[in-house]
């Protein structure tokens, strides 16, 4: 019985954000087969010819380009969001929030809370793909596009769901493991953003293709599912991803003190400790030093990434002209430029069409969800407000934070591009480069203080709910509405339109978008101040 | 003097529920005043709409003479304040924590934080989250007192303190009081107010139903003597005695309840043989119970749903 109310239990408290994501999927996955509908005719056969660069970018190759987005990217990202949240969920969620003590107290052992909670794990991955699948599927029965059916759809979503499942216990293991919610999101988003770029990039290099199997990507689509059908072997190694990483969890779990209060030894580097050392002269700067790991590990990865990325560039930049001659309008759109083959549009593509903006409000919007609402959920705002600070300076000094974070971790990628630009000798403007970064920066300040004035008047978990959903919707709407001729003129309602419109990398900053987000963003302050003014706190 | 708090028929509803109603209530300057109640009573939610952390539904409240909803800020600069259900930053030790809310406060005496870690005996040095209760509700009191606030307010104060730092809080409650500073304490515990409070509030489905100096409730309270005398005796010579209002037992071994002086009974008592005596503490614990047990007759009470 108590397995059963473990299961119950966690299955009643993940259900709504399954059913979000579930929902959100159908509906994307209808929309995406009526969009690849409207562009069969221009489209079809084109990405039969495409290069193999091309398709490894992508994630997907073959079939419909809309498609193959959906299933090879957008859809695995919502998926892997569930399945990550839910496997750090099962023990170090709860030992963040001192309920493991009271469960592991009870006639259950470890390991079948465990395997209790990996179970509904699994349902709940598999009711989001069922969900998803059920939109593409009647998509594919109401529309017809040429080579995209219920039975593609099925096995594509089956590799899905092996996907989610295995990222999902790995994040179980990591989360077990450390016993840190943070630690463990760390390690499980951390394999799964690398290992898609081993998967994706690391093959474009001669001599480095069988790297892409090391990768869970490469047997995610690497048989292509969408249009070759299931491939069991990769399934098979998905699957068993999945099983040794809960068999990781399972011995980990029962060789692990549990509790939130740890005594051990920790892990002491003098420069690390120096940088994340809590400062506490006030609100401003405390709000940013206890997101300096946050920003710094931001900041680093995407300044590392775009070395690379620039460094890589030479090596295919051949196979990367061919590319630019059958190069449909939608991809153009998504990713930003025309032309994959030259520096500028290499970076456009790679790092400043979807990476380093969603990055940067990554960190706008972790910030602004934490700086009110994560106070009043961990209960430390009734301290705060009661000091003789003005609440409308609290709200002031948290923007500022959000506002200084995301142009630090905006600021060390923007050297990691003009270093890589020098070193792969891309020769790219280092002024240009710093107005794509300016773009991308107000959009994760936009977020970020949107997230704070969300978070100003409703908890935590709704403001984080709503300012994921938001900036995953205004993406997507901006996308599929700039693909649409007669509905372009809505784009301009989606902040995303600021950042990929005047192609700042290639015409330099553009002062009126700047301006748009610049003003939106002072007023979401304003707002802010005005909603957390008139807040009671709950007792 | 203004009083260093005053309530006008403060009310405080959520929905239908009636948190705090009509409440007024005045304490004075220079004071420790106990404010007791069951849970759910609406002590914690008169406790924050004094410091405008929830509004009034109606009715105001003054602190140190200051409006709670206008002059908040003023009224947070003079008043040190422990939260019922205190959390503090995880990931910040005691002292930078400490640092943090005094810098918020435009800086306060370092030597104060240190006489204050010393006389609660509280680690300052790891990390919030790894603390015990115990530490956690000292870091807490020392925010509280820090900045030598005029208005101290507590709501239980003692919860997961042992019984020496109990003493040390109680003791230096005494010295605010005698430097003329006021202490508001929500409690449960009994003793400690009974200690340590000049006069109680009790507030019972968010309505103050009594106010009273404790050492007048003390003087009302029925008190028990419990009595063993060498032989048999006659109960009868006990219930006769002035103040006796119960007496109960057997044989030798005879328990009475009184009260007022004592004296007419020790006076009976040695004449009767006794050979052993304990006396028992004025039981405040009954009146309190009296307070806050639910008649079942006051139907007009329970109308007004606790919280």
């Amino acid at each position: 019985m108590l397995l059963s109310s473990v299961a119950t239990k966690t299955v009643r408290d993940r259900t709504p954000i399954t059913l979000g994501i579930g929902a959100g999927l159908g509906l994307l996955a209808l929309a995406m087969v009526s969009v690849a509908a409207s562009f069969e005719d221009d489209m079809a056969g084109m990405f039969d010819d495409l290069p193999d660069a091309f398709t490894g970018i992508i994630g997907g190759s073959g079939g419909n380009y809309v498609i193959t987005e959906v299933f090879g990217l957008i859809a695995p990202i919502a998926v892997l969001v569930l399945a990550i949240g839910g496997g750090i969920g099962a023990i170090a969620r709860e030992e963040r929030d001192r309920t493991a003590d009271l469960l592991l107290t009870h006639p259950v052992t470890r390991r079948r809370v465990v395997v209790s909670k990996s179970l509904v794990l699994v349902a709940h991955v598999g009711a989001a793909c069922i969900i998803f699948l059920a939109g593409a599927t009647v998509g594919a029965v109401l529309v017809d596009v040429a080579g995209f059916g219920p039975g593609d759809a099925l096995a594509a979503t089956v590799h899905l769901f092996f996907l989610g499942l295995a990222f999902g216990m790995i994040a179980l293991a990591a989360g077990t493991l450390t016993g840190s919610t943070s630690a463990g999101m760390g390690i499980a988003a951390g394999l799964a953003v690398a290992s898609n770029l081993v998967a994706g990039v690391v093959p474009l290099i001669d001599g480095l293709d069988d790297i892409a199997r090391l990768s869970p990507w490469y047997y995610f689509n690497g048989a292509e599912p969408l249009t070759r059908g299931v491939a069991p072997g990769h399934l098979a190694v998905l699957g068993g991803l999945a099983v040794a990483a809960l068999a990781v969890a399972l011995v980990a779990v029962d060789h692990r003190d549990i509790g939130a209060r740890r005594s051990g030894p920790r892990l002491k580097i003098p420069a690390v400790g120096t940088l994340v050392r809590p400062r506490v002269s006030g609100v401003f700067v405390k709000t940013l030093s206890e997101r300096a790991v946050l920003v710094n590990v931001t900041g680093i990865s995407l300044a590392a990434m775009a070395v690379t990325m620039s460094a890589m560039y030479t090596g295919i930049k051949d196979s990367l002209a061919e590319l630019s001659d059958a190069f449909p309008d939608s991809v153009a759109d998504l990713i930003g430029t025309a032309n994959f083959s030259t520096p500028a549009g290499w970076i456009q593509a790679e790092m400043l069409s979807m990476i380093v903006p969603f990055a940067l409000v990554a960190v706008g919007a972790v910030i602004g969800v934490g700086a009110i609402a994560g106070e009043d959920a961990r209960r430390t705002l009734s301290l705060l407000v009661t000091t003789p600070i003005k609440r409308s300076r609290i709200v002031l000094e948290k923007a500022a934070a959000i506002v200084a974070a995301v142009i630090v971790a905006a600021g060390m990628c923007w050297l990691g591009l003009v270093a890589g630009s020098a070193i792969g000798g891309l020769d790219l403007s280092t002024a240009q480069l710093a107005a794509a970064m300016a773009h991308m920066a107000l959009l994760g300040i936009f977020f970020g203080v949107l997230a704070l004035a969300i978070g100003a008047a409703a908890g935590k978990t709704a403001a984080l709910r709503a300012v994921v959903a938001l900036a995953f919707a205004a993406y997507l709407g901006e996308w599929l509405l700039s693909l649409q001729d007669d509905l372009e003129a809505f784009a301009v309602l989606s902040p995303w339109h600021y950042v990929n419109t005047a192609q700042p990398l290639i015409n330099g900053v553009a002062p009126l978008h700047l301006s748009v987000l610049a003003v939106a963003s002072a007023i979401t302050v304003a707002v802010a101040v005005q909603l957390f003014e008139h807040r009671e706190l709950a007792a | 003097m203004t009083a260093a708090i005053s309530t006008h028929a403060l009310t405080k509803r959520y929905g239908d529920l009636v948190a705090v109603d009509h409440v007024d209530l005045e304490v004075e300057t220079g004071e420790v005043f106990g404010f007791l109640g069951p849970n759910g009573a609406g002590k914690s939610t008169t406790i924050r709409c004094l410091l405008d952390l929830a509004r009034p539904t109606s009715g105001r409240a003054e602190v140190l003479g200051f409006d709670s909803r206008g002059d908040a800020t003023e009224i947070h600069r003079r008043v040190g304040y422990l939260p019922g259900d205190l959390a503090l930053y995880p990931k910040l030790t005691g002292r930078d924590l400490l640092e943090y809310f005094a810098n918020l406060r435009g800086g306060v005496d370092p030597g104060a934080i240190d006489d204050l870690a010393e006389r609660f005996g509280a680690d300052l040095s790891r990390r919030c989250g790894e603390y015990s209760s115990g530490n956690r509700q000292k870091v807490g009191l020392i925010l509280a007192f820090m900045h030598n606030p005029e208005l101290v307010i507590l709501d239980e104060p003692s919860a997961g303190l042992d019984p020496l730092v109990q003493q040390a809080l109680h003791e230096l409650l005494r010295e605010i009081r005698d430097e003329g500073r006021t202490v508001f304490l929500s409690s449960h515990t009994l003793s400690e107010v009974e200690r340590v409070a000049d006069r109680v509030g009790v507030i019972r489905h968010g309505r103050l139903v009594e106010v009273a100096a404790v050492a007048d409730l003390k003087a009302m309270a029925i008190r028990r003597l419990d009595l063993e005398f060498a032989g048999d005796i006659d109960p009868e010579r006990l219930r006769a005695i002035e103040g006796v209002r119960k007496v109960t037992g057997a044989g030798r071994q005879w328990s009475v309840a009184y009260e007022g002086s004592l004296e007419a009974i020790l006076g009976e008592a040695t004449r009767l043989g006794v050979v052993n005596l304990q006396s028992h503490d004025a039981d405040l614990e009954e009146i309190f119970l009296a307070y806050y047990r639910d008649p079942d007759t006051d139907t007009a009470e329970q109308t007004h749903a606790a919280v």
